[in-house]
């Protein structure tokens, strides 16, 4: 019932109200009109006949005194015709008819009717009802010169309710019907003047029941109007701060989910696993990385719930023996590192363990693990320190010679000339070995600053490969290797950087020298074609595994295989004739099988 | 026992360096033969009878270590003094090798080579004495 009253808009509300409140009022007006009708009818009727009764009265005496045979009888019945009276009489002294409009009655003893009597002078006014009819009678006493000759009865009825509200029917258009027009009139101005209020009262029925306001959707009022105007004021403003709140919303929320997806994307993208565990060393949470590094499927998911010590990949046992398991030192930081699988699979992890406080002096809530991979690093660094050993002894070993020969040399006085001069050229050969390896020592250093330039220029190559054979003639003859050249007949002219083409080369054939058992065999080819030169190096040597063929060319990288650890090495040789073939240009390619033996196959583009 | 009845064996792969030790020993009157690798050296010492051995550590097909070590097991060896040259003095600790393989002196180079002959006659000398008179 309420639910269905609400829906009743407000300006129908309103003139629903007004028009009943107007038709009672109409009501009461219309009943009021029909008694106040009927009271002025009455009082003028009752004046009316009171001054007719006098009218009467005195032709009546003037009858009787004029009159010897007074004509009563004609005269009552005129009296009641004139008035349209319900009856008119004349008592005698005696009490009896003398005279009546009804003409049976003359004669008849007149009987006073009960009733409410009031004086108006010598009148006698009584009002009585009989049947359906409110009578009002008034009798008058006749003076006949005599004396009293009788009394004059004038009686009629008051005219009935139903007469009067006919009556007032009859007038029903200036009664009812302009009130009821006005009215209607009134319904019309008042929607008009209420209905901009209805979608106000609408808005704010929204508002008492929405959530929040800003959920309200108000809108402005098409109308025209001071309060119209006030409202669309509050309306527009309203819409301005709720788009502004709902922006900022938007915002807010925007730069957060970016923020929120920006720091899981900032965690994921790390390359160091980071983790965190709770109390009791359960991960709650993980990120790519780690998941990456620790899980066997890759899955974030599959490391949630797990404690830190599975998550690793640890026994208890094994857990047990590192600081960061231990819980005396929970509260502080500790890194380890911890070496995983074997051989080619084996992985060296750093891990770091940072307690979690909320605040200070709190208790730790949980740990957060950073987990990184320093397998290629902790590789770097052995290979780095090969080399640090390897550069020693490649400095240490000439400068060993020189000493030894020139401290000979200045102690002996039982010299002959001979042997100064072989020392003396000794010192010199070796003094050269240590310049040379300082060179190679200062190319490494430009390589790694990225700074290997080329100086190029016209270059001989016959004679160049001349001096490359002649520096390496001497090692190959030295371990009685096959050292076979092969030489095109002519050559064309192109433009090289003849030093470091030279280092290249001597590098290649250096290695085939020395990784190639004692009569071995070397070949040394060059071709050449339309538009470059392309130099074999090919030698029966300890070979390179399959594995290892990816990683040659990196810096101080020296093959694990014994025959080659036990010569002594850099590992920048192949780097650095990499590096410099690359810079022309060009290419170095390599065959090789285990055992058997390796092709360098170096390509430089003539120009 | 004179300079010249003592038999030493130097071994080293670099040639250079070998020539010049073995000068500078056969100046002082030693009897010296050269071994260029480990290998060799290994086969000299069961061919001849040495007294003292210079070897230099790092060797091909054997480093000096691994010579000592089956220097010792030969008898005729358990106690003759061994000299090591070396050029990386970081890896391998004198106490170390002193105890583990007996060696005598260590020599990082570059050395002088009349400390070399000082430390082989001193070296010499200490094995001799108590079997002398």
């Amino acid at each position: 019932m309420l639910a269905r009253s609400v829906k009743v808009e407000l300006p129908r509300r309103v003139v629903v109200c007004y028009l009943l409140y107007s038709l009672v009022a109409i009501l009461w007006l219309a009943v009021s009109a029909v008694f106040v009708t009927k009271s002025i009818v009455v009082r003028n009727m009752e004046d009316e006949l009171l001054s007719y009764l006098q009218h009467a009265s005195t032709l009546t005496a003037l009858e009787i005194a004029s009159q010897d045979d007074p004509q009563l009888q004609t005269l009552v019945e005129r009296f009641s015709r004139e008035r349209s009276l319900l009856f008119c009489a004349f008592v005698s002294n005696d009490n009896s008819y003398e005279a009546h409009s009804r003409k049976r009655l003359v004669g008849k003893t007149h009987d006073a009717e009960n009733g409410i009597t009031t004086r108006h002078g010598d009148i006698e006014a009584v009002r009585y009802t009989s049947g359906s009819l409110k009578i009002r009678e008034y009798n008058a006493s006749i003076h006949a010169p005599t004396g009293i000759a009788g009394r004059l009865i004038i009686a009629k009825a008051e005219p009935s309710t139903g007469e009067m509200t006919r009556m007032v029917t009859r007038h029903a258009f200036v009664v009812v019907c302009c009130p009821l027009l006005l009215v209607v009139l009134g319904c019309f101005t008042l929607h008009r003047l209420v209905s901009p209020m209805a979608s106000v009262d609408s808005q704010l029925r929204q508002a008492a029941i929405a959530p929040t306001l800003a959920d309200v959707e108000l809108s402005p009022i098409k109308s025209r109007g001071p309060n119209v105007l006030g409202w669309n004021r509050i309306v527009r403003e309203f819409q301005e701060e709720n788009t502004q709140n709902s922006l900022d919303q938007r915002l807010g929320d925007a730069v957060r989910t970016l923020r929120q997806g920006k720091s899981d994307d900032i965690l994921n993208s790390l390359p160091e696993g980071i983790a965190v565990s709770d109390q009791d060393g359960i991960i709650t949470f993980a990120n790519q990385s780690m998941a990456a590094l620790l899980a066997a499927d890759a899955q974030v998911d599959s490391l949630l719930g797990k404690s830190v010590e599975v998550g690793l990949g640890l026994n208890s046992e094994q857990a047990s023996g590192l600081a960061l398991f231990d819980p005396d030192r929970f509260a502080r930081q500790v890194a380890e590192e911890l070496e995983r699988g074997d051989g080619e699979a084996k992985q060296v992890l750093r891990i770091a363990r940072t307690p979690i406080r909320t605040s200070e002096n709190a208790t730790c809530a949980g740990q957060v693990w950073t987990v990184r991979d320093i397998t290629q690093q902790k590789l770097a660094d052995a290979m780095r320190d090969q080399f640090l050993d390897n550069a020693t002894h490649e400095l240490r070993t000439p400068l060993a010679n020189i000493k030894a020969y020139a401290e000979t040399l200045s102690m002996g006085d039982d010299l002959d000339v001979e042997s100064q001069k072989e020392f003396c050229n000794t010192i010199n050969v070796e003094a050269t070995r240590l310049a040379r390896f300082i060179d190679d020592l200062l190319s490494v250093s430009s390589m790694e600053a990225g700074s290997l330039t080329l100086h190029k220029q016209g270059v001989d190559l016959d004679r160049m490969f001349s001096e490359v054979v002649g520096k390496i003639k001497s090692q190959m003859d030295k371990k009685q290797l096959d050292f076979e050249t092969i030489f095109p007949a002519k050559y064309p002219q192109t433009k090289l950087d003849k030093d470091k083409v030279n280092v290249a080369l001597v590098n290649l054939l250096g290695n085939a020298a020395k990784y190639t058992p004692d009569g071995g065999r070397v070949r040394f080819e060059v071709k050449i074609t339309d538009r470059e030169i392309r130099i074999e190096v090919e030698d029966s040597g300890v070979g390179i595994s399959e594995e290892e063929l990816p990683r040659i060319y990196d810096k101080f990288f020296r093959s694990s295989n014994p025959s080659v650890q036990q010569v002594t090495g850099t590992g920048l040789g192949l780097s650095m004739a990499h590096e410099v073939i690359k810079l022309h240009n060009g290419d170095l390619t390599v065959q090789s099988a285990l055992g058997e033996g390796t092709t360098f196959i170096a390509t430089l583009p003539l120009e | 026992m004179s300079n010249s009845e003592r038999r030493i064996l130097v071994a080293e792969d670099n040639a250079a360096l070998a020539s010049v030790v073995r000068f500078n020993l056969e100046r002082a009157g030693f009897q010296v033969t050269v071994a260029y690798n480990g290998r060799l050296a290994w086969e000299a010492v069961q061919e001849d009878d040495f007294d003292l051995i210079v070897t230099d550590q790092q060797m091909p097909e054997m480093t000096g270590c691994e010579f000592c070590e089956k220097l010792r097991t030969l008898d005729a060896y358990r106690d003759k003094p061994v000299i090591m040259l070396t050029a990386k003095g970081m890896e391998l600790e004198l106490p170390r090798l002193k105890a583990e393989l007996g060696i005598a002196a260590t020599f990082l180079k570059p050395f002088s080579p009349k400390e070399i002959v000082t430390a082989v006659e001193d070296h010499l000398e200490a094995v001799s004495e108590p079997v002398s008179p």
